[in-house]
Parts: structure tokens; C-alpha cells; sequence
């Protein structure tokens, strides 16, 4: 198939065109209206009253209706294909919209603000909400739709360049709305696998890092699979450390900057629901590590 | 000519009433659609905390202080009397027993409605239309046909 | 029977001048209170802060608990219950108490649009004040309209309130048109090209408005089959819109054009009205707008409708009846530069926000990255924004000296044609000494060119 994106362009090029010739059309008779007919070149008296004509009007009503039936009738081709009509999706993931950050899950495997795809292959998104609407949206993509609490709503998204693609939530969704980006990362067929495969892991066992986190609030909100941590308030955590943002989008992920972000996540993104834990620098510090290594 | 034209093409009040009462049949138009919507999931509490019985009687009353209105302006301090206590007795009457914290959606559109009559009523009645709030009055009749209709009678079904 | 005050008063256009009418009275100090109970709230703990469409359930007591959202139930509701009282007094003014010979086929096309508006308030408003009311149950009572987890539905808000909201727009809109559909004539020294086509194409506009609301929604899911039809019924509001710019263009034709500020103001409207239009129609086209809603692109869009379109029609209309409201023309060599900074600042503030929408800039962010390259366009857009609000200071400046030492407008000044200009600038308490005689669509061209009346 089409990507999606591809077919808009395509349309709005053929819609665009229409508009600019039409735009050229009738702003081209007013400034003509006003160059030809302004008082200075007017000869004396009073300028003739005709006021109506019949023809002329049904002319001017007919032909954009014209326009407009063309313009309709490519607008429902499109939609049928940008819904992906006639061609199967080769994989679902579900994708929740929170406050502010996004959840993605491959059958289970849980991720979040970075949604991996393959390349040349139908997905379709399954999209809802855990709180307030939202709406997921990456330009380059197409189309955008929205996420509503209790509905599930289906974008079909078709990449055909490998690559990453920035995005966003489009439907204001409360304070930090503008901190709700998105990242695509669009994979030939073999690294997605891999990267799947990579996701669908356990977290590993042993450091430091890894006891002060499961002895704090860190687990009301958060889950890594394979330990005791298995909440759900905010993003899984098991694979954090191979996501390349952090509080969807804020802060590059490494080290020193996931401890500044565990240190005082409201500086960096004000309003966020994320408390900052009182920790001691050496436990942030071993948190930090411990979470930059859940690759 | 002017005599063949009817009432409300000579009469300004009248035809602001008549204008008036179409535009807030939408507004009722769009609560009782709301609630026609969610009926599926407010049934039961419906059919538990609506008493049919004792609310057919107050409409009864209700029918009753739309008479009151026939007959101009004099009456309209009695009437407006009668309504108040009215809508005093029906919120004790219906909220009794119904735990605040679990007001169903049903109960929320009745309430809601009473409120938002007796404010148009009052706002209406005593400052523009004198003695055209007989009409309205009689629009909040039909009004409440409609809701007893839908909301009690609907917990019948 | 009872009769409002200014019964005995003639109307010469039936503009109502009912100052002295409860009626006039409770609305204006019903819009105010709700105003002000809406204003109130920065004071009393916080601003709404869910958006002026305050979509559920953001606007829930559980996404906003503060008070905003409170103070913008009860402000909207009673600013509303006041704009419907007023449009049920012009209604009724319009339709029953036009002077003798004013046939409702003869009425100014602002009268026209004025009565087209307060059908569309009658129709729209209330059903913004029944999703008000249902949100107020559920932050207030504990009811669950909006909540899915009661069994409420998000969508239910988003169908109620674009039935105001579209509609809403059309209110904004047909009063500018209105204003402007008076104007031009008058400048171009010829009455009204096809009065009927522009009275009747807002009477399609009006009908056609109360069926196009969820164009808003085209992203919410609600299947193909809906998008398609909404996406059919915006298409076809473009039809009446644009039998009315034909007929400015055609007014203008074969006229004998004064460039007044007035008339430059009632043009650019025309001109930056088609754009907004144009834009508009790409909007109801379902895959570009699931592309570009929410972005940039809809704010372009918007502001050359509501900006390009009803702020310059209401200059225009402000230039034109200033000298009959207070006595002396507004300043014309201010008010070339008045137009021309504002034309130059909408098109800089506005023309860019298409591209950057385009681009996947979305609506209502305080921040983007800078990798985004949307830097240059939104700083010629902020530059657009400054020149833009240097116009609004000049209008207001131009306000002030024109009251007090601006030209004498006599009660004539633009050789007019219609009955307010008959009368002294400003007018009579009670509008005219004597009752008009009302022969034509133009009455005061008629009896200042009986040889070249007008046929009806």
C-alpha cells in the first residue's frame, strides 16, 4: 500500500491547486473592481444601477458546486485509503495516551513514548486513553486520531523509509501538553525483531540500583518485569535505558541527566504527576545507573 | 388586513415567547437526548431511587399551578407561591434516602431541571413577560410530560 | 395590552434603537455578569485552564479540580442566557416593528444578517447551556455524562458543543457580512448586486450551519460514513459563502469607487475572507484536516476568517457609522494607517502559521524543539503579532481624537442611502421627528434622486 502520508500530499496538492486558481480567480476581479472603477477614473454622473442578473448568479452557484462534488468525491477515495481499505494489518499494538506520556504494548510487551515499527508493513494502532482525550499524531505519518477514554479508535500507520519520526500529542490534554512527544522509529524487519525480542526480556538482577528502587515509591507507579516492581500509573521501566528520551521527550537518556530528572522531574517538566523521591545523592546515584543499564 | 394576520404576527410579546419556547425546547431537546443515551447504564439506579407514585402526584400539583396561570397577572405572586413550595417539597420528597455521593444521572437531569425552570421562571416571568409566563408555564407542563414520560414511566419497561 | 416604551418610535432601519427596553436592558447586563463572573475567576483561585472548547473529560473534577472551570459553567450559561434575550428582542423587532413601507424584502442587509444571527443564537445556545448544566452535574453533584467510567461517553461534550460552536462562528461572522453588504454600496455609488442572492444565501448558511458541527470532529473516530456526510454538508456551506463575495466583487463593477477607509476596510475583507474560505474547504476535505487539525494550520485558518473576515468588517463599520453615532468622521489619514498596518500584520502574523501547521506544528504548545526548524516562521509570526497590535493602538488613538476635534460629520457625510442617514448625527432620542416614507430598498437615494428611484 500507499503510506497514508503519501496520499495526502497527493490530495492536498490536487485540492491546493484548486484553491490557487480559484484565489487568483477572484482576487484578481477585485483588484481589477478597484483599479478600473475607482472615482478618479469615473466621468461625470451617476455610474449605471444594474443589480441583478439571474444567469450570472446560477453560474456562480453552480460552478463551485461542481468543484466542491469533484473535490468530495476524491476526498472519499482517500479516506478509504488511508484506512488502509483492502489490505490486512501484518500487527496491532495497542497505544494508551496518560497524562503526559505515552504507553505502547506489542502483545503484551509494554514500552512507552518510543513506538517501534518495521518498515513497509501495515500497522495498525489501537488507540485509547487511560484519563483525558488525546490525540496521536506524527506529521510525517498522516493522518492523526484521537484517544478517547472507553473507546478504542484504529490508525493505520505505514512507514516506508527506515528511520525516526517525531511526533506529538494534538489534542490539548491539560498543563503539559506540549511535553507529550512521541518518537517513531521506523526498522527494517530483522532489527525490529531483534529489538522486540531485546523488549520482551526480563530486567536483569543484582545492582545496587535495582534494591533502592524496589525499596521505595518507585513501585506504586512504575513496573519492571521480572522483579517485584508492577505498577501501573506510570511508564514500564523494564527497557528504559534503550529509549533515547526521558519524560517523553524532555531530557536525553543517560546517566547524569536521569539523575537530574529523578532529582526534581517538576523542574524539568512542570506539573508532571512523577514525585521527585527523597533519595540520598548515593542512591540517586545508583538508581540513575540502574536504570540508564535496563537496555 | 392587519385582523386576517394571527396573534403572533401582530403581537411582539407573544411572538418573543413563542421564539423563546422554541429556542429552550433545544436545551431540553439535548438532556432528555442525553439521558435517552445513558439509559442502559443509569436504569437501575433508577428503578431503584424513583418513586413513580408519589411524583405522579406532584405532577398532578405541578398540572394544577399551570391552571393557576390562566387568567393573568394578578394570580402570578400566588402561583409563583405555590411553585416554590412545590419544587421545596419534590427535593426533600426525591432526595430522600439518595446518598449524595451516588446521585445517578437520572436524578441529575430531573434536579436539573426543576432548577433550571424555576430560574427561567423567576427570571422570565418577573422581569420581561408579565403576564405571558402563563406560556411558559404551560411549556414547563409539556416539558415535564416529556420527563416523567421517559425518565418514570421509562423504569416501567 | 402592555408595550415596550418605545412603542411610538419609527424604525426607519428597523436597527432597534430600544434603549429604553427592559428587554435590552437584562441582556447587556446579563452578558456583562457572566463576563464578569468568567474574569472573576483569575481572582478567585485560578483560570479555567482546559481550553476555551473545555473538553471532557479534562474539564472533570478530577483533571481540573480548581475552581475555573466552575466559574466558566456559570459565566457561559449566564452570558448566554443574556445573548439569547437579545436576540429574541432583535427578532422581534426585525420582524414586527418596521416603519410603514419597510417590507421585510426592502430591510439593509445588515438588518438582514442581524436577524440570520439571532435565529442561529436561538438554535446554538442552547444546547452549549445544556452541556454546561451536565457539566456542572457531574463536577458538582457526582454525575457521570462525560465520565466513561459511570457510563458516560467524552464525545457526548464534543456533539453539543460544536452545535453551539459552529454555529458560533456563523454568529461572528454574518454581522461583519452584514456590515460590509452596506458599505460597499454606498461606495460604489450602485445599490446591492442580487439583494435576494446575499439575503437568501445567508438564510442557507443559517440552515446549513446546525449540520456541519462535527467537521470539528473528524479525528474523534467516529466512523467514514459520518466524516463523509459532515465532510459533504461543509463542502456545501462554501456554495452560499461565495454567492455572497461574488455579489461584493459584482457591486463593485461598473461602480464609481470611493477608497475611503471604510471601503478599504470592507474590501479586505473580501480579499482575506477568500483565503480563509479556501482554507476552510481543504479543512472539510476528511484526510487533510485528520493531517493539519489541531495544528497551526486551523489557527491560519481561523484568524483569516475571524481577523481577515469579521475585525475588518467591524472597522469597516466602525468607520462607517462613527460619524452617525457621535456627530464627527473618524480620521481618515489615521485610518489609512490603521488598515494598512493591520493588513500588513495579519498576513505576516497569519500567512505563516499555514506552513508551519503543514509542517506538524501543533495548537496550544508553549514549546517545540528547535530542531523542528519552526523558528524563523513563528518569529516573523510574532513580528506580524507587534505590527498588529501598533493597528489596534492607532484605531483606538484615531477613536480619541476624532471625539474630540474630529471633522463635522453633518448627517450625511457618505451621501448614503439608507434612513439612518436622514436623520441628525447623532440621532434623535427617538430616532426621527417624523415617520419616513420607505419607497424603495434605497429611501434616502429615492428621495435625493427621485428621477432615478429604484424599482423596489
Amino acid at each position: 500500500m500507499r503510506p497514508p502520508a503519501d496520499a495526502i500530499a497527493t490530495l492536498s496538492l490536487i485540492v491546493g491547486a484548486i484553491a490557487l486558481l480559484i484565489f487568483i480567480g477572484v482576487e484578481g476581479a477585485l483588484v481589477y473592481a478597484i483599479w478600473r472603477y475607482r472615482a478618479a477614473r469615473h466621468v461625470a454622473g451617476e455610474p449605471a444601477t444594474f443589480e441583478r442578473n439571474r444567469r450570472l448568479e446560477i453560474a456562480w452557484t453552480a460552478a463551485p458546486a461542481v468543484i466542491l462534488a469533484v473535490v468530495f468525491v476524491l476526498t472519499l477515495g482517500t479516506m478509504a485509503e488511508i484506512n488502509g481499505a483492502g489490505v490486512a494489518p501484518a500487527m496491532r499494538i495497542a497505544a494508551t495516551g496518560h497524562q503526559w506520556w505515552w504507553e505502547f504494548s506489542y502483545a503484551g510487551v509494554a514500552t512507552a513514548n518510543e513506538l517501534h515499527i518495521p518498515v513497509d508493513t501495515p500497522v495498525d494502532l489501537e488507540l485509547t486513553s487511560a484519563d483525558v482525550i488525546h490525540s496521536f499524531w506524527v506529521p510525517e505519518l498522516g493522518p492523526k486520531m484521537d484517544m478517547l477514554p472507553g473507546v478504542t479508535n484504529r490508525l493505520r500507520l505505514f512507514a516506508r523509509r527506515a528511520g525516526s519520526y517525531d511526533g506529538q500529542c494534538a489534542e490539548f490534554c491539560g498543563i503539559e501538553h506540549a511535553w507529550m512527544r512521541i518518537r517513531v522509529v521506523a526498522q527494517s524487519r530483522a532489527e525490529f525483531d531483534t529489538w522486540l525480542s531485546a523488549q520482551a526480556a526480563p530486567a536483569p538482577h543484582g545492582s545496587e540500583g535495582e534494591r533502592v528502587f524496589l525499596a521505595n515509591i518507585c513501585v506504586n507507579c512504575h513496573a519492571v518485569r521480572g522483579t517485584s516492581a508492577a505498577g501501573t500509573a506510570g511508564p514500564d521501566l523494564t527497557h528504559v535505558g534503550a529509549r533515547t528520551m526521558i519524560g517523553a521527550g524532555v531530557l536525553p537518556n543517560d546517566v547524569a541527566r536521569m539523575r537530574a530528572w529523578l532529582a526534581d522531574p517538576e523542574r524539568y517538566k512542570p506539573g508532571t504527576l512523577m514525585p521527585s523521591v527523597p533519595l540520598s545523592d548515593a542512591d540517586l546515584d545508583a538508581v540513575a545507573a540502574y536504570l540508564v543499564s535496563l537496555r | 388586513m392587519i385582523a386576517a394576520r394571527p396573534a403572533v404576527a401582530t403581537n411582539r410579546t407573544l411572538l418573543g415567547v413563542v421564539i423563546f419556547i422554541a429556542s429552550e425546547s433545544i436545551f431540553f431537546l439535548a438532556i432528555v437526548l442525553a439521558y435517552i443515551a445513558y439509559r442502559e447504564a443509569g436504569l437501575a439506579t433508577a428503578k431503584a431511587t424513583l418513586d413513580l407514585g408519589r411524583t405522579a402526584i406532584f405532577s398532578l400539583a405541578l398540572f394544577g399551578s399551570s391552571a393557576t396561570m390562566i387568567g393573568g397577572r394578578l394570580r402570578m405572586t400566588t402561583a409563583m407561591l405555590f411553585a416554590v413550595g412545590f419544587i421545596a417539597m419534590f427535593v426533600i420528597g426525591g432526595l430522600s434516602g439518595v446518598s449524595l455521593a451516588v446521585v445517578p444521572i437520572d436524578l441529575a437531569v430531573t434536579d436539573s431541571y426543576y432548577v433550571v425552570a424555576h430560574l427561567h421562571y423567576v427570571l422570565f416571568g418577573g422581569t420581561m413577560l408579565g403576564i405571558f409566563v402563563g406560556m411558559y408555564w404551560h411549556f414547563v407542563d409539556a416539558v415535564w410530560v416529556v420527563v416523567f414520560s421517559v425518565v418514570y414511566l421509562g423504569t416501567l419497561l | 395590552m402592555r408595550s415596550w416604551p418605545h412603542r411610538k418610535n419609527a424604525f426607519s432601519i428597523p436597527k432597534p434603537s430600544i434603549r429604553l427596553s427592559p428587554c435590552t436592558a437584562l441582556s447587556f447586563w446579563l452578558s456583562l455578569a457572566g463576563g464578569i463572573v468568567l474574569y472573576f475567576s483569575f481572582l478567585a483561585g485560578g483560570a479555567p485552564d482546559t481550553g476555551w472548547f473545555s473538553y471532557a473529560p479534562l474539564a472533570e473534577r478530577a483533571f481540573a479540580p480548581g475552581t475555573g472551570v466552575d466559574y466558566y459553567i456559570v459565566g457561559l450559561a449566564v452570558n448566554g442566557a443574556g445573548t439569547i434575550i437579545g436576540a429574541i428582542n432583535l427578532a422581534v423587532t426585525i420582524l414586527l416593528m418596521r416603519c410603514p413601507g419597510m417590507a421585510i424584502s426592502r430591510v439593509p442587509l445588515f438588518v438582514w444578517m442581524t436577524l440570520i444571527t439571532s435565529i442561529l443564537i436561538l438554535g446554538a445556545y442552547p444546547a452549549l447551556t445544556a452541556a454546561l448544566v451536565m457539566l456542572l452535574v457531574d463536577r458538582g453533584l457526582g454525575g457521570h455524562f462525560f465520565d466513561p467510567a459511570g457510563g458516560g461517553q467524552a464525545v457526548l461534550w464534543q456533539h453539543l458543543f460544536w452545535f453551539f460552536g459552529h454555529p458560533e462562528v456563523y454568529i461572528m461572522i454574518l454581522p461583519a457580512m452584514g456590515m460590509i453588504s452596506e458599505v460597499i454600496p454606498v461606495f460604489s455609488r450602485k445599490p446591492i448586486f442580487g439583494y435576494a442572492f446575499v439575503a437568501g444565501s445567508s438564510v442557507a448558511i443559517a440552515f446549513l450551519s446546525f449540520g456541519v458541527w462535527a467537521h470539528h470532529m473528524f479525528a474523534v473516530g467516529l466512523g467514514d460514513t459520518e466524516n463523509a456526510i459532515f465532510s459533504a454538508t461543509s463542502m456545501l456551506i462554501a456554495i452560499p459563502t461565495g454567492v455572497k463575495i461574488f455579489n461584493w466583487i459584482a457591486t463593485m463593477i461598473g461602480g464609481r469607487l470611493r477608497m475611503t477607509t471604510a471601503m478599504l476596510f470592507a474590501v479586505g475583507f473580501i480579499a482575506m475572507f477568500v483565503i480563509g474560505g479556501l482554507s476552510g474547504v481543504s479543512l472539510a476535505v476528511v484526510p487533510i484536516d485528520l493531517a493539519v487539525t489541531d495544528s497551526y494550520y486551523v489557527v491560519a485558518h481561523l484568524h483569516y476568517v475571524l481577523f481577515g473576515g469579521t475585525m475588518l468588517g467591524i472597522f469597516a463599520g466602525a468607520y462607517y457609522w462613527f460619524p452617525k453615532m457621535t456627530g464627527r468622521l473618524l480620521g481618515e489619514v489615521l485610518g489609512r494607517w490603521h488598515f494598512w498596518t493591520a493588513f500588513v500584520g495579519l498576513n505576516l502574523t497569519f500567512l505563516p502559521q499555514h506552513w508551519l501547521g503543514a509542517v506538524g506544528m501543533p495548537r496550544r504548545v508553549f514549546t517545540y524543539a528547535a530542531d523542528t526548524g519552526w523558528g524563523p516562521l513563528n518569529l516573523i509570526s510574532t513580528i506580524g503579532a507587534a505590527i498588529l497590535a501598533i493597528a489596534i493602538a492607532i484605531f483606538f488613538v484615531n477613536v480619541v481624537r476624532s471625539l474630540r476635534s474630529g471633522e463635522i460629520a453633518g448627517d450625511d457625510p457618505w451621501d448614503a442611502f439608507t434612513l439612518e442617514w436622514s436623520t441628525t448625527s447623532p440621532p434623535l432620542p427617538e430616532n426621527f421627528a417624523t415617520i419616513p416614507a420607505v419607497t424603495g430598498r434605497r429611501p434616502l437615494w429615492d428621495r435625493k434622486h427621485p428621477e432615478l428611484r429604484d424599482a423596489r
